[in-house]
């Protein structure tokens, strides 16, 4: 829908006419690049991926869990027990509603712990329940859909059964990702993406870290709107 | 061969030691030498101004100067000046064909002093001997704009007893940017000092360069802070070309 | 007034008292020897493929801004079948009626605001509270100059030039602050200060780092999350589309990607970066449920087809701020536009005409650094000369200069006037010059033109004798080698 007071022609014209076009073209193919840049993950395999990502992730502060695709629900009770500095001595929980979750008890793990007092599981049909919920949660707990090696990103889409404040507003998030979803590159995302086509998600976030900011005197400072802390349980 | 010779009109006009200094070092080379009498400058400060219509008469005496059969190739001694004539020259001359044409004759045979040497000529040791410490502004024109990087450091590391000493941020402009430096004056001197204080922080006795005007930006930069007591200590300005035509 | 670019003082003075304040001055150059030590780290870790990347990113670009009302037609279709709720605005006037007009409609009060430098250019801020509207920056950095009422002096870091204590007074006198001034808890308090902001706003306003034509994707690179937040909570949001922000596909967003974050601070990666496309479905609980896009020109079609037109490949990363020795010095705040620094200095008179710019174009002394280190190789110090060359042409130029440019021009064309005028300006010189240093030095600053230079630094005079006289009369040196020609190879070695 367009609304407003000037039209899709009103902006088109000008530009059009400086530009010396008549009108504006039926389509344009994408040229040949020229310029294919060489990039560091190159020629790796996947162990290597994997390994980028672990070394990746060191430098900009997140921690890495490694876990058989068995034990996803010991791993993250280890993190939610051992717990960050700010977390209340009884925090509350939110998470994605995954079948694999489910499957590997998770839900059942994480709620039975001594310093877990609650768990919210999404559920689309109670609204913003579960953005209040996500609000005071210390912990929120996701399946991202993949990985990128060279910058130790997750790409985490919101949906039906994980919205988009699942990965921001608790303190902490924990992302789980297979190792066997990490990509080289974005670009290797992207392409997968628009392969499978069809309606986008509304929102994909790539997440690289924790929030930060450095805009007090450029001291790094973790923690500003978004997650003080970020857990990546790699699934092999 | 005929090497037409481009000194820049700072050294006719303020240092002509500098242009001794680089035609004793070429001719040392075995190379023959012209200076057409007919020229005055490659007027860049008019361009850079936004004057270039007033460029054009300028930039057609330099080509008209230099553009003649008998010149077999065309050695500047000022990085700045080498900038000017082959790559602005052809905003000058967009609307003039023949000069266009001419200049970009002229571009391709046409070598900065430092690159001339070690490029062309193939020589990094000529047998100068400079027994000081020294450290090197690696110019905008020189370094950036023309692209020559290892040149002047190579051939200053084949000078006997030369102890060289790189400078933080050895890159970064001095501030000169011809008209800029007498309209902004403020920000021309904040910077020159900036520059200066590098200097003087790498304890070097001698500071060299291979763009002529930076050397004046910098000398009067030095001088100004001698003066009023920011420098404690003299601190020599040189063009590379009078350190490779040293025997001390 | 010209909310781009402020005109109420000259140049010349806002540089005085940007030279004047030592604090701001520091610490914008700590910032950029930070930035650039890291983003030289990386750069240098990329080797060979930064120089390409770069190239990629300028082929991207120049192809969407050689087909620029096709690729703006295909995001804004795109868009709208995503279901945005599209605004077309060939004008900051046309941009801000749509925005009061959505607000009108939902009632709202207040709004949550992530940095956008296209609201600062139409002055949405102040419009929007002159309407009676709560406008809260959630942006650390601009969250502080809001409360502060000041002005960025940097576009990625935009509050350098208050320190921390200052800070901790600012949050303590505004916002009820009772931490010390360490940068964490300041931090960390703004984290519980704005949640409730966000929780409670009826509309988020955001930009749009790249707006991707094939998905009609509007995308937002945001470290602190609150780009995130504004993007994810409020029911109503508002995003920001300049036209020069459009690449075609998914694909080019890792190139841009790869450089972005790498040239603004030196990092591979921010810690989000987010791909929208439309509102909320309708089985999703949270992010906006009407999203808005205004797609803005306000000036920027102007340069399509001129040889300003590379400026189109901009990507705001702000690299050219962070090496650029004159931004060094004079700070965000000395060159009076919203956008400084040589891409500022390149843009502002695009979009705003020559007559209101007073001297910026000449704040530079064109050493090509901020041309080097541009992501998207925009020759950045040409075009601040092509500005020069085109203020001369018009006409706009200071008359009282003209005649020292016609006596130079005079001087280097007409060589018996240059010899005339050695002679008789060199002894005229010495005449004035201190003798023991062979130069004009801070005794001469009454003289005209020349106190431009005498005021900081000392001037040689010219020399008894012209080199071309020595060469004239010199005998050549012999040879010490036979030369041979050609022994090494062509050209520069970069």
């Amino acid at each position: 829908m367009a609304v407003g007071n000037k039209t899709l022609q009103d902006l088109l014209g000008p530009i059009s006419k400086q530009m010396g076009h008549t009108a504006v073209a039926e389509n344009v193919e994408l040229p040949e690049w020229e310029h294919v840049p060489w990039r560091c993950t190159d020629g790796m395999n996947q162990q290597q991926l994997v390994d980028k990502f672990i070394e990746e992730a060191g430098k900009i502060g997140i921690t890495i869990v490694r876990t058989p695709a068995a034990d996803i629900a010991k791993a993250v009770a280890g993190i939610i027990q051992e717990g960050v500095p700010e977390a209340p001595a009884s925090c509350t929980v939110v998470a994605a509603n995954d079948e694999r979750f489910a499957a590997a008890g998770l839900y059942d793990t994480v709620s039975g712990l001594g310093n877990v007092s609650e768990l919210t599981v999404w559920d689309n049909t109670k609204g913003q329940a579960n953005v209040d919920a996500a609000e005071k949660a210390t912990y929120g707990i996701t399946y991202a859909v993949g990985g990128i090696a060279d910058t130790a990103t997750i790409v985490q889409p919101s949906g039906p059964n994980c919205g988009r404040t699942t990965s921001l507003l608790p303190l902490v998030h924990i992302a789980l990702v297979d190792a066997a979803t990490i990509k080289p590159i974005m670009q290797d995302v992207m392409k997968d993406i628009e392969a499978q086509g069809g309606q986008l998600p509304s929102s994909i976030c790539f997440i690289s870290g924790p929030s930060a900011t450095a805009d007090i005197e450029l001291v790094r400072v973790q923690g500003v709107h978004g997650p003080m802390y970020i857990y990546y349980v790699l699934v092999d | 061969m005929k090497i037409a010779f481009f000194p820049g009109c700072m050294v006719d006009m303020i240092y002509p030691e500098i242009g001794i200094a680089a035609v004793n070092v070429l001719e040392r080379l075995g190379c023959d030498l012209e200076y057409p009498d007919e020229q005055v400058c490659c007027g860049q400060g008019l361009l850079n101004s936004g004057y270039r219509d007033f460029n054009y008469p300028v930039a057609k005496m330099v080509i008209d100067a230099y553009d003649r059969p008998e010149y077999d190739l065309f050695v500047s001694l000022t990085g700045s000046c080498m900038n000017a004539i082959i790559n602005d020259y052809p905003i000058i001359f967009k609307d003039d064909p023949v000069y266009l044409e001419r200049t970009k004759k002229l571009a391709e045979r046409s070598y900065e002093f430092t690159d001339f040497i070690v490029n062309y000529l193939g020589k990094t040791d000529l047998g100068a001997s400079f027994h000081d410490t020294v450290t090197y502004h690696k110019s905008c024109h020189v370094t950036r704009l023309l692209g020559i990087k290892e040149p002047p450091l190579k051939l200053l590391e084949a000078v006997d007893g030369l102890q060289y000493i790189e400078m933080e941020h050895a890159d970064r402009c001095c501030g000169f940017g011809g008209t800029f430096s007498f309209k902004q004056p403020e920000i021309a001197g904040e910077m020159v000092y900036e520059k200066c204080q590098t200097i003087i922080d790498t304890g070097a006795n001698v500071l060299v360069g291979a763009d002529v005007p930076c050397l004046l930006n910098i000398k009067g930069g030095l001088s100004r802070m001698r003066s009023d007591g920011r420098l404690d200590r003299d601190i020599r300005v040189m063009h590379i070309a009078q350190i490779l035509d040293a025997r001390e | 007034m010209n909310v781009l670019y402020h005109n109420d003082v000259t140049l010349r003075e806002r540089v005085a008292e940007c030279l004047q304040d030592d604090f701001k001055h520091k610490a914008i150059e700590t910032a950029q020897e930070v930035f650039y030590a890291k983003r030289g780290a990386l750069v240098e870790e990329m080797g060979e493929g930064w120089q390409e990347l770069r190239l990629r990113a300028t082929e991207i670009r120049n192809h969407v801004t050689e087909n620029l009302d096709y690729y703006v037609k295909l995001f804004a279709e795109n868009a709208e079948a995503n279901g945005y709720i599209m605004h077309y605005a060939p004008t900051d006037q046309d941009a801000l009626a749509d925005v009061i007009d959505i607000f009108e409609k939902h009632q709202a009060q207040t709004t949550v605001k992530s940095k956008s430098m296209m609201t600062e250019e139409v002055g949405l801020n102040e419009v929007l509270e002159e309407a009676g509207y709560t406008v809260v920056e959630t942006d650390c950095a601009e969250c502080i100059l809001q409360k502060a009422e000041s002005k960025p002096s940097h576009i990625v870091v935009p509050a350098l030039h208050f320190d921390r204590d200052a800070i901790c007074d600012i949050f303590t006198e505004k916002c009820g602050y009772e931490g010390t001034s360490v940068p964490e808890e300041l931090t960390h308090f703004l984290r519980r200060y704005l949640r409730p902001e966000f929780l409670n706003a009826d509309i988020g306003i955001r930009g749009c780092n790249f707006a991707v034509a094939a998905t009609g994707s509007p995308t937002l690179i945001t470290n602190e999350g609150n780009g995130r937040m504004v993007d994810s909570v409020p029911k109503v949001q508002i995003i920001f589309v300049g036209i020069d922000r459009i690449v075609p596909d998914l694909q080019s967003l890792d190139v841009m990607e790869a450089l972005v974050p790498r040239s603004a601070v030196g990092s591979k990666m921010t810690a989000y970066f987010s791909v929208d496309s439309g509102p909320a479905h309708a089985d999703e609980v949270d992010g906006p449920v009407e999203a808005h896009i205004i797609l803005m020109d306000n000036g920027r079609s102007r340069i399509l087809k001129t040889e300003f037109e590379p400026m189109f490949r901009c990507m705001r990363c702000g690299a050219c701020l962070n090496i650029c020795p004159v931004y060094r010095h004079i700070t965000g705040h000395g060159y009076g536009s919203i956008y400084p620094g040589p891409m500022g200095v390149v843009m502002t008179p695009n979009l705003v005409g020559y007559d209101e710019i007073d001297t910026m174009v000449f704040a530079c002394s064109l050493c090509g650094a901020c041309s080097d280190h541009c992501p998207a190789t925009i020759p950045l110090h040409d075009l601040i000369r092509a500005h020069r060359i085109e203020i001369v042409d018009e006409g706009k130029n200071h008359s009282n200069e003209v005649p020292v440019f016609k006596l130079l021009r005079k001087m280097w064309s007409d060589v018996g006037f240059y010899k005339f005028a050695m002679s008789a300006g060199g002894p005229m010189m010495r005449l004035f010059a201190d003798s023991s240093k062979g130069a004009l030095t801070v005794n001469s600053t009454w003289m005209p033109v020349v106190k431009g230079w005498t005021s900081t630094r000392d001037f040689d005079v010219l020399s008894k004798d012209r080199f071309r006289t020595w060469f004239k009369n010199h005998k050549p040196l012999a040879a010490e080698t036979p030369v041979q020609e050609n022994q090494g190879t062509e050209g520069g070695d970069a």
